[in-house]
């Protein structure tokens, strides 16, 4: 029992359509399955941090909410301090269900639409309190809202408490429902994108916000983001790891500094070729390092490697044979990736490089020699 | 009004050989309930012919204002004060395009100056084509349609795409990236001077958004364009752009050459802007967020608008609006104490040169 992560991902799928899914009814075939996740394993530790990044679409949402049980997995398990969170029938000593449930909380993306615009902020988070914590009264639950709302930078608290959503900024908005999250004491919270509807002048604020909390109150995070500036600096400054996701699938995964440092999956480099810094603006931007710059139908995912369609590595092995995540010769042994070239095999370097055209900027590569 | 600073007015840019656009004093003005707006308050800029100029700024800055302004589409009840004018590179008379008819401005818009709007991915009509839209538009200005068609083509290739599928498809069958490349291909149907981009990728991924800056520096040379780029993420646009202008507060605060502009700017907004991205090299324990909010359209500080965020703020501030003055040779900012700027706002990230 003791031995238990946190959370436990194994094997996890979701896949969306099919005979009844929403998809179906438009696409009026019932091919359209959508392997939203596929075969994800993760543990995510007590007081750990993960940053899940990857392109839109590739899976980092559903991924999530299948995590904190809002999105049941279409097979395998997610195990919270070893029990499974669908497991359907409880023994005695099992953890009861809004035990769990209030123990995964997440905070979304729009988080000012959230709110109710008719209540005051006090009234937008008290039911919560009362639901999960009714062991407090009023009085009680007006001092822990305040508290909070000082915590985090929302003071006068009294004068923020009586305020309705649209008297607050976006950034006001969006620490108000971190709030709310953050008042049930859960052990883990998901964040999806909280940080880049924000002003850029004010993520870091957020983001600092955010890491202390999870430092205050040992709650483990999830943060998912597009944005590997953001990945890093959130796992980087928690000391803990980022996650790249394609197409449904982890294929890299380490700590924050190897994974932005020493980058081993071709997708991940291509994700980090795309997030310049402001030391290179003397540069021209380059062309991107991958074949196509398309993302493949997600219905319809390439064989073996899902990236060997633009991976500008890419070898005719990597077409039908799928690389599992397996851990790196490295200074971490906690750095994994999915990658055939990464891990050096044999099959790999013996078969052909896949040759079909670059698709980007093939007339700018001069003139071909003559001979 | 007489202001004590001793350093000259920027100069008016070279001439209209070199400006395609040239907009002068530009307000724009909304009639609300709690009083009147102004939400883009005396801008003056000339958009050089050939460059890519950058306009950054945070949400609700103005930026989508001033990008409007160059094709006099403010949205009624918004009114715009002050001149555009557009130099047509082949010679002859300047445009002023605030003094166009409904019928003059619609072909303006798209032989002239082409605008991609913010959110522009809802901008296709559901029910057409991609193909569709390529004919109405032809049509719709006079064109030969099998002639223009086969620029169609060459554009959506040249974006990326594959002509037979995509001008066959509908809109929604294509992904967040195929449409913005398509709606930037659809843009340059009617050949225009100059393209205006109002957060042209900010729905995107950083891949796709990286790729499209790339497109289009490619698409710029190939057909002889003039881009204004409109962000919110000043380290996106800065390696395509030549020149940034920075806004704040509905003004323009700071406007020069994007490595003046982000190796050594002059304007204390500009400098703890740029120490706030989250940047990807920069040192983790570096990076600070700006103290406060920047000011709602109704309740714009006195004097310097940034006087309640900066650092350096005195007497004269909270009363006299700085004008954009030069600092360096093609580099302005509207600041009082540029020099202590400098010395007191150091920036944190070190750009190689
Ligand atoms: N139709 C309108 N009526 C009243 N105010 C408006 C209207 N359209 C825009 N505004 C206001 O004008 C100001 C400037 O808006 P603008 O759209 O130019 O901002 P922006 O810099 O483009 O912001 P963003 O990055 O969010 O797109 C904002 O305060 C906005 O609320
Ligand atoms: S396994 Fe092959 S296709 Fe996949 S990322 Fe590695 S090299 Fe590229
Ligand atoms: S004019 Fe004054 S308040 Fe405005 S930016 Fe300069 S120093 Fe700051
Ligand atoms: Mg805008």
């Amino acid at each position: 029992m003791s031995d238990d992560p946190l959370l436990r991902v194994d094997d996890l799928s979701v896949h969306f359509g099919g005979n009844n899914g929403i998809l179906d009814r438009f696409l009026g075939d019932d091919k359209g399955v959508v392997r939203a996740v596929d075969n994800v394993s993760l543990d995510i530790g007590e007081n750990d941090v993960v940053a899940l990044v990857g392109e839109s679409g590739c899976g980092k949402t559903t991924l999530g909410k299948a995590m904190i049980g809002l999105q049941r997995p279409t097979s395998g398990t997610v195990r919270f301090r070893g029990q499974d969170i669908w497991k359907s029938d409880l023994e005695p000593g099992d953890i009861p269900y809004k035990e769990i449930r209030k123990s995964l909380q997440m905070v979304h993306q729009d988080a000012g639409n959230s709110l109710d615009p008719n209540r005051t902020i006090f009234k937008n988070l008290n039911p919560a309190l009362k639901k999960w914590r009714p062991e407090l009264n009023l009085v009680e639950r007006r001092e822990l809202v305040h508290q909070m709302l000082d915590t985090v930078g929302l003071t006068p608290a009294d004068d923020y408490a009586s305020r309705y959503p649209h008297q607050l900024s976006g950034g006001e908005a969006q620490r108000t429902v971190i709030v709310r999250s953050m008042l049930l004491e859960p052990d883990l919270i998901l964040a999806d994108e909280a940080v880049s509807a924000l002003d850029v002048s004010l993520r870091v604020n957020l983001m600092d916000l955010l890491l202390e909390l999870q430092e205050m109150f040992s709650t483990s995070f999830v943060f998912i983001s597009h944005n590997m500036a953001n990945a890093r600096y959130l796992a980087g400054r928690a000391d803990g790891r980022i996650a790249v996701m394609y197409l449904g699938r982890i294929v890299e995964i380490g700590p924050a500094d190897e994974i932005i440092k020493n980058p081993q999956h071709p997708y991940t480099k291509s994700l980090l070729w795309a997030t310049s810094g402001l030391s290179e603006i003397n540069d021209p931007i380059e062309t991107p390092p991958v074949r196509k710059i398309d993302i493949p139908d997600p219905e319809n995912p390439p064989s073996g490697c899902r990236f060997h369609t633009r991976c500008p590595e890419a070898r005719e092995y990597c077409t039908s044979n799928t690389p599992d995540l397996s851990g790196m010769s490295g200074p971490s042994d906690r750095h994994e990736a999915a990658c055939f070239d990464a891990h050096d095999r044999i099959d790999y370097r013996n078969s052909e490089p896949l040759t079909d055209d670059l698709d980007i900027d093939v007339a700018d590569d001069a003139e071909q020699p003559a001979d | 009004m007489a202001t004590q600073h001793t350093k000259q007015k920027m100069p008016d840019e070279p001439t209209a050989e070199h400006n395609v656009l040239e907009i002068t004093n530009a307000s724009v003005a909304f009639a609300m309930e709690r009083g009147d707006a102004r939400v883009l308050d005396d801008v003056s800029i000339n958009v050089r012919r050939g460059e890519v100029l950058g306009v950054v700024g945070e949400s609700g800055s103005g930026k989508s204002m001033l990008a409007d302004s160059m094709l006099d589409a403010i949205d009624s009840p918004g009114t715009l004060t002050g001149d555009v004018v557009f130099n047509p590179p082949e010679g002859g008379e300047p445009i002023k395009v605030n003094d166009l008819s409904k019928e003059e401005l619609r072909r303006f818009r798209w032989e002239r100056v082409s605008m991609v709007v913010q959110g522009a991915l809802d901008s296709f009509n559901p029910t057409l084509s991609i193909g569709d839209h390529f004919v109405e538009t032809l049509r719709a200005h006079d064109y030969d349609i099998q002639e223009g068609m086969e620029r169609a083509r060459q554009l959506i290739s040249d974006v990326h795409l594959e002509p037979d599928r995509v001008l066959d498809a509908y809109p929604h069958e294509l992904s967040g990236g195929m449409k913005q490349r398509a709606l930037i291909a659809l843009s340059l149907i009617l050949d225009p001077d100059v393209l205006v981009m109002d957060e042209p990728t900010a729905a995107l991924d950083l891949l796709m958004q990286q790729s499209i800056l790339k497109l289009l520096s490619e698409l710029k040379t190939e057909y002889d364009l003039t881009i204004v780029i409109v962000t919110h993420d000043l380290s996106h646009v800065a390696r395509i752009s030549d020149r940034l202008a920075v806004m704040y507060a509905f003004e323009l605060l700071e406007l020069g050459p994007v490595q003046d502009i982000v190796m050594d700017p002059a304007h204390p907004y500009t400098r703890e802007l740029l120490n706030s991205i989250p940047d990807i090299d920069a040192d983790l324990d570096e990076m600070a967020s700006i103290e406060g909010t920047s000011p709602d359209p109704l309740n714009v500080p006195k004097g310097c608008s940034y006087h309640t965020r900066c650092p350096l703020a005195d007497e004269q501030c909270r009363t006299t609006n700085p004008d954009l003055i030069e600092v360096s040779e093609d580099h302005g900012a509207a600041c009082f104490y540029t020099d202590e700027a400098r010395e007191t706002i150091p920036l944190k990230k070190e750009v190689s040169k």
